[in-house]
């Protein structure tokens, strides 16, 4: 229960008058008290030992504009009390409610991965990509995996929290959940695989997702794909397409074998130079997360190529350096399968963690992760 | 609206100053900017005379022998919750720090929800005034950890302590604790250390042995020293490199580092060890007991002997020895297992609710308790301890 303070003239009036301007407080009325101060009315309760709110206060003439340090919150009421010295009782002159703001659906789902029309039956996970920033643990329910007739798949995607968010609270990963992918575990064996393989299945996305304003999204999003055989081999570089770049300007574009997982894309390819330092450029990655477009930035590598005779050289000393937790949608790395079959001999052809270094020569170079 | 929202820190975590005085009696305080994995040190002016003699009526000379005023302030709760404009449950301590020169207390708080949420550091005086630090305004510089977890590693860590919103109670074993999974990149700095002029930064990495102790020199040169860490968990049963250390505090003259982990082992780690090189093993001397995570680890001076003490969400404030920690062999048996052991003596000590604490000095120390519906912060003297 909160305290009442003494109120000025026996009751609550509203003289002296306190407003809203901006996000801070004009208070204004005859003789103001030498010493005011603004509390939540929730700590009123404090009585004689107020603490009063953090910001600054500014007297002309007859008012007083008092300016939060911290901006006020939304829906909650604030009171204004005063004494004329130290030594007196605060007083309490008026209270005043911040009124709760009306939230403007804006945020929409700018991207489902994968991408493709097609996922592995022992996909991984899915990631949602958002408009602007989404409020950290409004995400748990709010998506789901629908079978072919809509209806949802029970247990197949990993129960939140945590939210897995990205840095700038834009991007969510969905993992489905492990146990059921790994064959062998007691949630495979029970309750089977959550993906089968010629089913159709669709991610959705309800709209009662928050940003981080506190808004829903302006609409709920459906991504449908196929679902095709499993994919249980490691990621070999050596499969990929590449194709370097013939002079300056060219863009290198590397075609991998399979889609990749579109995160450890961004964070595990570089390209690198002779010295083994990222050459600053753009790289894009297609819808389907198959084809990989690296431009340097202009002049990058041109240097090197107004020398003729040296041009050639310098172009092939430019690397690609892939780091080997890279993963494609069913979570196999460059270093190891998800899901190996115990079973089979010889079937382990993990390889050490570290950084492997494809040239333009075609040669394969490993660095180990203490290099 | 435009906002006022403190910019050098993005988000709250421990805190710590640098145990000498900086030259002039200014002082420097490191702060933990969890989810950026960033320790911003700032750099404090000396303080007026009058603040520090508010209570003691001498200016303290920052001497170990000068007597540190006691720190109290009743509702702490209550008054950070309207010192930030906020209501009670908007207000998490992160982290708490004693100025080394004023013996005035620095608390982080996690202030607010939604997007309106961001950190705040404020000052508890000797006279039990408290006031916003304004960061922002004072000459800072800043280290960034390249060995931190991406804010999309599938890794999580777990929580008792109830400084998570999405924390939720949950029964094991028919103890009611409060759980919150959180993505491990919310564990990158757990708790801040001072050594000789090197600050010791607690928390987890982005490998494989993802426990680990980083050694910055300061002032920051960009250089680190980061060692993985294992220890053997007698609760688990098993040897462990993933579990963060949640407290540590350097003893025996900064030569060891005495550090607590969840469910609650306690490890010794000689400092000369900690190169950089492999994984490191500590010496587990301890096991506090089951489903509890300590806050924090303090190391004070009674009758001229050192003392340790570990307060902890479940289990009582527990004070340790300091001189029994050197003859303890290491502790590698489960405790199901016969001829294992708990350690090192402990013995319980009578101060319920103690959460946060640090040293005010060698005798005294302040905590954070709860009692009676809301938090207060207390100094306790070594007689008490």
């Amino acid at each position: 229960m909160v305290t009442e303070l003494p109120v000025a003239d026996g009751s609550r009036v509203n003289d002296p008058l306190a407003v809203w301007e901006g996000g801070g407080i004009r208070v204004s009325g005859h003789a103001l008290p030498e010493v005011l101060a603004v509390v939540p009315v929730s700590a009123l309760a404090l009585g004689g030992g107020l603490q009063p709110m953090a910001g600054r206060w500014v007297r002309h003439g007859g008012a007083a504009l008092f300016t939060p340090r911290f901006p006020v919150v939304a829906g909650s009421g604030y009171a204004v009390v005063g004494r004329v010295d130290a030594r007196q009782p605060w007083i309490e002159l008026a209270r005043l409610d911040r009124p709760s703001v009306r939230l403007e659906r804006r945020t929409v789902v700018d991207r489902i991965d994968p991408g493709g029309s097609e996922v592995p039956a022992n996909l991984l996970r899915f990631s949602v990509t958002f408009s602007d920033a989404m409020e950290e643990g409004s995400a748990a329910g709010h998506l789901s995996l629908l079978d072919a007739e809509g209806v949802e798949l029970p247990g197949a995607l990993l129960g939140m929290p945590p939210e897995l968010w990205d840095r700038e609270r834009r991007r969510l990963t969905v993992l489905l959940e492990p146990g059921r992918i790994k064959r062998g575990l007691q949630p495979n064996v029970q309750a089977g695989p959550p993906l089968e393989e010629g089913d159709t299945v669709t991610l959705a996305v309800d709209a009662r997702l928050r940003d981080v304003s506190g808004a829903k999204l302006l609409a709920g999003v459906r991504r449908t794909y196929r679902v095709g055989a499993p994919v249980r081999s490691r990621v070999d570089p050596a499969l990929w397409e590449v194709r370097w770049p013939a002079s300056a300007g060219d863009a290198l574009v590397v075609r991998f074998d399979r889609p990749l997982d579109r995160a450890l894309v961004r964070r595990c390819l570089i390209v690198v130079d002779e010295g083994g330092h990222p050459v600053p450029g753009e790289a894009d990655l297609d819808a389907a997360a198959t084809s990989w477009t690296f431009r340097p930035a202009s002049g990058v590598w041109a240097p090197a190529l107004s020398a003729p005779a040296l041009s050639a050289p310098a172009l092939l000393a430019s690397s690609l350096s892939v780091d080997t937790r890279l993963e494609d949608l069913a979570g196999n790395s460059v270093r190891r399968v998800f899901d190996r079959d115990l079973s089979l001999e010889g079937s382990d052809d993990s390889v050490a963690p570290g950084t492997l270094i494809l040239r333009s020569d075609g040669s394969v170079r490993t660095s180990s992760p203490d290099v | 609206m435009s906002s006022t929202l403190t910019s050098t820190l993005q988000s709250a975590g421990p805190l710590l100053f640098a145990s000498d005085p900086a030259p002039g009696g200014g002082a420097v305080l490191f702060a933990a900017d969890v989810t950026r994995a960033r320790v911003v040190a700032f750099e404090l002016p000396a303080e007026t005379g009058d603040v520090v003699a508010a209570d003691s009526g001498t200016p303290d000379s920052g001497t170990p022998d000068a007597a540190a005023a006691a720190v109290r302030v009743d509702q702490l709760g209550a008054k950070l919750a309207s010192l930030l404009g906020v209501t009670p449950d908007d207000v998490v301590i992160r982290g708490l720090a004693v100025h080394p020169v004023t013996h005035a207390v620095y608390l982080s708080i996690a202030r607010g929800r939604g997007a309106d949420a961001g950190p705040a550091v404020v000052r508890a005086g000797a006279d039990g005034e408290l006031d916003v630090v304004d960061v922002d305004a004072l000459p800072a510089t800043s280290f960034d950890l390249d060995d931190a977890p991406a804010p999309d590693d599938e890794r999580q860590d777990f929580w008792l302590d109830g400084t998570d919103t999405g924390s939720a109670p949950r029964e094991i074993q028919g103890v009611t604790l409060d759980i919150a999974q959180v993505p491990s990149y919310r564990s990158s700095i757990t708790d801040l250390a001072w050594i000789e002029g090197s600050l010791f930064v607690a928390g987890l990495s982005n490998e494989e042995f993802s426990s680990r102790l980083r050694q910055l020199p300061y002032p920051f040169d960009g250089s680190a020293t980061e060692t993985s860490v294992e220890i053997f968990h007698v609760d688990h049963g098993k040897y462990e490199t993933q579990s963060p250390i949640r407290a540590l505090t350097p003893f025996d003259g900064g030569a060891s580092i005495l550090a607590t982990y969840t469910c609650t082992p306690v490890v010794q780690f000689d400092v000369s060890q900690l190169k950089g090189e492999g994984l490191v093993r500590g010496r587990t001397v301890a096991e506090l007991g089951p489903m509890n995570q300590p806050f924090s680890i303090v190391s004070y001076d009674r009758d001229g002997e050192e003392f340790l003490l570990v307060s902890n969400t479940r289990h009582p404030l527990l004070k340790i020895p300091a001189s029994s920690i050197a003859g303890q062999a290491a502790l590698d048996l489960p405790l199901s297992e016969e001829g294992s052991s708990m350690g090192i003596p402990r013995e319980n000590l009578d101060h319920p609710g103690v959460t946060w604490m640090a040293s005010l000095d060698r005798s005294n120390v302040v905590v954070v308790q709860e009692e009676a519906g809301d938090i207060h912060l207390r100094t306790l003297g070594a007689a008490e301890l």
